[in-house]
């Protein structure tokens, strides 16, 4: 009789385990409606940010000191150009010893395995200054091969030195004014600057983490909001995603057609207690395997038109113009200073 | 002794109908939907099914011996049911573009709000399936798939009509007002699918008064 007591005890044990490792599992399979992971987001960026800010100091006062300079490549498959933004004429991969002989806008000189041509300053090493490895705004299609004659290769390194390819100042964590008016912004469409100065900083924060270029993240921002327009009340959802989100749901009222007929339904979107939750959830979707491919490839050529047409090819939108829409933004708004 | 046993019984079957309606699709049956495939002598066995170990779903032949002879890639992370011929449906097999072959047609959710179709067809030489491209001509834009932006719990985000055309609700983006819901027509034509137009919501749903 004891037996059979602990056999039937057993078997509502086994029965109750076997429903919630279906819930579990259920849970498991709802993939599109996780929270955001909590990381120590300040802590980490913030020393980046400090040795970036040296690295750019020293490469200053490197230009007051003598050439030639030894130092190293940082970042595979790092081009050798003819002249600034000129033609490729070799590609050499981190730890490749180079002779810095001068300098040329976001250019170094440079001498590297008996060869000699441009290399750009983001990516070399020297004694005195880390590379930044900030990917660098590529004027043109020189990112995918492509060239600028020479004038013209020579007038745009030495303009994207000024303008914050090569930056004068490191990207930063967002700034107590900038957290501060984001923080008072609770939904609109606002004029193009005053959109991309609130956002740029919490995109960049969140490619910190995850690695999606910021360039794309505010893109399609624009694009889903129209400038803020429509961020879903004050869900702070910049992507309009539906579901439950970290500060629950908020119903909007979308007209639906059913036999001819016109009826309003009411649907929940997902709501956020910050912006930077809405883009860290985005972030997250993107991280998925669909995408990983594109992420995966970003990563080794820092090229955001071409991650914004990888996501797209993959099966982001239906809009087969989607990609263009968010290069076009890129390139009208600058937008890849956000990345770093 | 026996009221014990008998106890015993009436639980596990109770147990078992009340967890009967919870179980997950694909966890504790892999299979999602069967059909079968008959072309000329070929017969196949088809299962949409999702992989538990990748999380993903994905097409499988089976031949008349059991044996697997084909798997697809992902198609996505989901089950998706399309409206088919005006009926929900998780799985078809249908000649889509008029060759006399029967095609696979199957979609899952690839995002929160995301679907994709895809269409297979059956490839003699090597006896397994590729999925046919769903082109934009104008925007010189292809993919092996088609994608549905705009999910309707209702199924009718994606619709595969009677004449093989088949409408994808979709965002169509705009520069400085947001998106607008639209709709994509595609038609089977020359071996894939074309879009033939495509319209904002408000252009198709028209109300009748």
């Amino acid at each position: 009789m004891k037996s059979c007591k602990v056999l039937a005890a057993s078997l509502i044990a086994i029965t109750l385990t076997a429903g919630f490792s279906l819930k579990a599992a259920e849970e498991s399979l709802n993939s599109f409606s996780g929270e955001p992971v909590e990381v120590n987001a300040t802590t980490s960026s913030t020393s980046k940010t400090t040795q970036n800010e040296d690295a750019t100091k020293d490469k200053k006062e490197e230009k007051k000191g003598e050439f030639p300079i030894e130092g190293t490549v940082q970042g595979d498959s790092l081009r050798l150009r003819s002249w600034p933004w000129g033609p490729v004429i070799g590609m050499f991969n981190t730890g490749m010893p180079v002779t810095i002989t001068g300098e040329s806008g976001e250019f170094y000189e440079v001498t590297i395995n008996g060869q000699s041509g441009f290399m750009h300053k983001n990516y070399v090493s020297t004694a005195k200054a880390p590379a930044s490895r900030i990917a660098p705004y590529y004027p043109g299609n020189t990112a995918s091969g492509g060239y600028l004659p020479k004038s013209e290769g020579i007038a745009q390194s030495e303009s994207g030195n000024k303008s914050g390819s090569t930056p004068s100042k490191t990207p930063s964590t967002p700034s107590a004014a900038e957290s501060g008016a984001l923080a008072s912004y609770t939904g609109g469409q606002l004029p193009s600057d005053k959109f991309i100065a609130l956002f740029g900083p919490v995109a960049r924060e969140s490619m910190r983490q995850t690695g999606v270029p910021a360039s794309v993240t505010v893109a399609q921002a624009i694009l889903e909001t129209g400038w803020g327009r429509s961020s879903i009340g004050d869900a702070k959802n910049l992507f309009g995603i539906k579901g439950t989100g970290p500060a629950g749901t908020t119903n909007a009222y979308t007209q639906e057609c059913t036999n001819g007929q016109f009826v309003t339904i009411k649907d929940g979107f997902r709501r956020y207690n910050s912006w930077q939750e809405s883009i860290d959830d985005h972030a997250k979707l993107l991280q998925n395997s669909r995408y990983g491919g594109a992420l995966n490839q970003y990563k080794q050529t820092k090229n955001a038109d071409n991650y914004a047409r990888g996501i797209h090819q993959a099966g982001y939108a239906t809009d087969p113009n989607y990609a263009n829409k968010l290069i076009n933004l890129m390139k009208s708004y600058n937008l890849y200073q956000w990345d770093i | 002794m026996k009221r014990l046993t008998l106890l015993i019984t009436v639980f596990l079957l109770t147990s078992a109908l009340l967890y009967a309606g919870l179980g997950v699709p694909g966890e504790l049956d892999p299979v999602l939907a069967k059909s079968k495939f008959t072309w000329k002598n070929v017969k196949l066995d088809i299962e949409k099914r999702f992989d538990k170990e990748k999380l993903t779903v994905v097409l499988t032949a089976f031949n008349d011996k059991g044996e697997k002879v084909w798997s697809s890639e992902s198609l996505g992370e989901q089950e998706k049911f399309i409206t088919f011929s005006g009926k929900k449906t998780s799985l078809a097999v249908k000649d889509m573009d008029g060759d006399g072959m029967p095609e696979l047609v199957a979609a899952a959710m690839t995002g929160p709000e995301t679907s994709a179709l895809y269409i297979y067809k059956y490839q003699a030489c090597c006896n397994e399936f590729l999925p046919m491209n769903f082109t934009y001509a104008e925007s010189k834009f292809s993919r092996p798939f088609m994608v549905s932006d705009l999910y309707d719990t209702n199924n009718r985000d994606i619709i595969v009509m009677k004449n093989n055309n088949i409408r994808a609700s979709g965002k169509i983006y705009t520069e400085n007002d947001g998106p607008i819901e639209g709709y994509y027509f595609f038609e089977p034509k020359n071996g894939e699918f074309l879009c033939k137009y495509i319209k904002t919501k408000s252009e198709v749903d028209k109300p009748n008064k």
